[in-house]
């Protein structure tokens, strides 16, 4: 039963979302041509700058639209009149909420896929380009070189610290898809009871918390990247002569370590945060939906 | 047995009770009307059975068990208000209702839908809101249900309707199941009910066959009601 409450949750999803990725990925797709094709160097640049912005605009919609159709689901679907089916249906409530925790986490996933794919692109097309482009006296060439090679040598001796970041990234992404919807469903779950603006409560306890999580995690970074940076002057890594960032391979190696090591701590934190109000907010949910329900 | 079975059922809404303590039984093959004036308890009493609400106190059975899935399917509800999404049409809800009800028979949807004119590949937003009930009606009764429950079917809708309505439920329903209809609209259903249960403030003061009520009390349902209920 858990496969059809999800099929009905992303045929809901897929009437708009399916849109705005094509449209999305048609904006990359022209930025991506537009990189390659323009042979002006300062009109290139001028080029990429005025499409950041509108790049940034075009993830965030895409973002944004998957999150309020999301939510505006699992409002609709679970604790508004559509609920009246929705629970009279012979099916667990527990499936019920979790059809659209995990339909939620699938349209967040493929929603960060796509906006990594748009931004990929024209990245891509730019590296491709810009070293050809040194030769017109801009130098931006040299600077990636440069870049790439001060990458390599710092990471040199670092690998095992490298996969394990990868790795958290990897972990923290998940958990991210199911926090969402997660929380969203908790948000709801416990406003359900509220006669009046229900939907209000419920999105108005979301962004609330969520920016008090938001502020908490950034608090956290600050003391984590202050603290780390404190560790790492004392022991020397940090001090790194100008030249140390392109020849001296030990240096750059300690500093590289470092780095990573302070950002392994700031992603096991924010991850552990994450995922447990992401647990907690689904055991809650859960315990809401199965043995307090009440739709008025 | 009983087909359903309250027992002590009891539910407060901010320590208020819309129901106090309710014992019945409702037997199989029986039509039963859940009558009372508004704000009596008769939509809490249902919701209480199909599993909407948590009860304060007491329990609810239905074929004994306590709501959830096994008894979600077989029963059939339909609210008082549309529970249908409106972006999808007609024809996908009755898909829907075939994928989740074992019990659903299609071709008798559509059989009824066609005998509406209701064309099937509307959407719900482009009905109006009596066709909205009537497509509602029609799922709900295209279902082999054990037991059926109807929050004020009538209510709201012409007398045209109402006819039609009530014989739809009338020819639909299976012998063996029962069909529990709450209403204060009683004359339009009396000649219909096995039963009548009167509610008033959350509590049973009546529960007998019609036919014993007409007996002893020497009159109709819908004149005792009357006299029961005057305000």
């Amino acid at each position: 039963m858990l496969g059809k409450l999800m099929k009905y949750d992303m045929k809901y999803m897929a009437r708009i979302l399916p849109w705005l990725y094509v449209g999305g990925l048609a904006f990359s797709a022209l930025m991506t041509a537009f990189i390659l094709v323009i042979k002006d160097a300062t009109l290139l640049f001028l080029g990429i700058y005025a499409s950041y912005f509108m790049f940034i605009i075009a993830v965030e919609a895409i973002s944004v639209c998957s999150s309020v159709f999301m939510m505006v689901r699992i409002y609709k679907n679970m604790f508004s009149d559509e609920g009246y089916l929705t629970f009279t249906l012979p099916v667990k409530n527990g499936d019920v909420l979790n059809s659209k925790i995990f339909t939620g986490a699938i349209w967040t996933f493929i929603s960060g896929t796509v906006a990594v794919v748009m931004i990929a692109m024209p990245i891509a097309a730019a590296s491709y380009k810009l070293p050809k482009m040194s030769a017109d006296g801009m130098g931006f060439g040299l600077l990636i070189e440069s870049i790439i090679k001060q990458f390599s040598v710092g990471l040199a001796g670092n690998e095992a610290k490298l996969i394990i970041f990868i790795l958290l990234v990897i972990a923290l992404i998940a958990v991210s898809a199911f926090f969402a919807p997660a929380f969203y469903s908790f948000c709801c779950a416990v406003t359900h009871k509220v006669k009046r603006a229900r939907a209000f409560a419920s999105v108005g306890i979301f962004i609330g918390v969520s920016y008090g999580i938001g502020l908490l995690m950034s608090i956290i970074t600050v003391i984590v990247e202050i603290f780390g940076e404190y560790v790492s002057d004392t022991t020397g890594v940090n001090t790194i002569t100008p030249t140390a960032l392109i020849y001296d391979t030990s240096e750059l190696s300690a500093y590289f370590g470092s780095r990573l090591n302070i950002m392994t701590v700031e992603l096991l934190i924010v991850g552990t945060v994450m995922l447990t109000i992401t647990v907690v907010s689904w055991i809650v949910a859960n315990r809401i939906v199965n043995k307090k329900l009440n739709l008025l | 047995m009983a087909l359903i079975e309250y027992r002590k059922l009891t539910k407060l809404y901010k320590n208020v009770p819309a129901l106090n303590g309710i014992d019945l039984d409702i037997p199989a093959g029986r039509i039963v009307g859940l009558l009372g004036p508004n704000g009596s308890g008769k939509t809490t009493l249902i919701k209480l059975t199909v599993g909407l609400l948590t009860p304060t106190a007491g329990t609810v059975m239905i074929d004994g068990f306590a709501p959830g899935p096994q008894t979600k399917a077989i029963t059939a509800y339909l609210p008082e208000r549309s529970y249908m999404s409106e972006w999808m049409t007609v024809s996908a809800f009755v898909s829907y209702f075939a994928d989740f009800y074992s019990d659903f028979d299609k071709n008798k949807a559509y059989e009824m839908l066609s005998r509406l004119g209701i064309d099937p590949k509307r959407t719900l937003k482009t009905l109006s809101k009596g066709t909205k009930e009537k497509v509602q009606l029609v799922l709900v009764m295209s279902r082999a249900a054990k037991v059926y429950f109807l929050d004020e079917p009538i209510a709201g809708v012409d007398p045209a309707a109402r006819d039609y309505i009530l014989n739809t439920i009338i020819r639909n329903y299976s012998e063996n199941a029962s069909v529990v209809i709450s209403t204060h609209l009683i004359s339009d259903i009396e000649n219909v009910l096995d039963d009548a249960v009167f509610l008033r403030n959350g509590q049973v003061i009546l529960a007998d066959s019609a036919d014993n009520i007409r007996e002893k009390s020497g009159k109709s349902v819908d004149m005792l009601f009357r006299e029961v209920f005057r305000c």
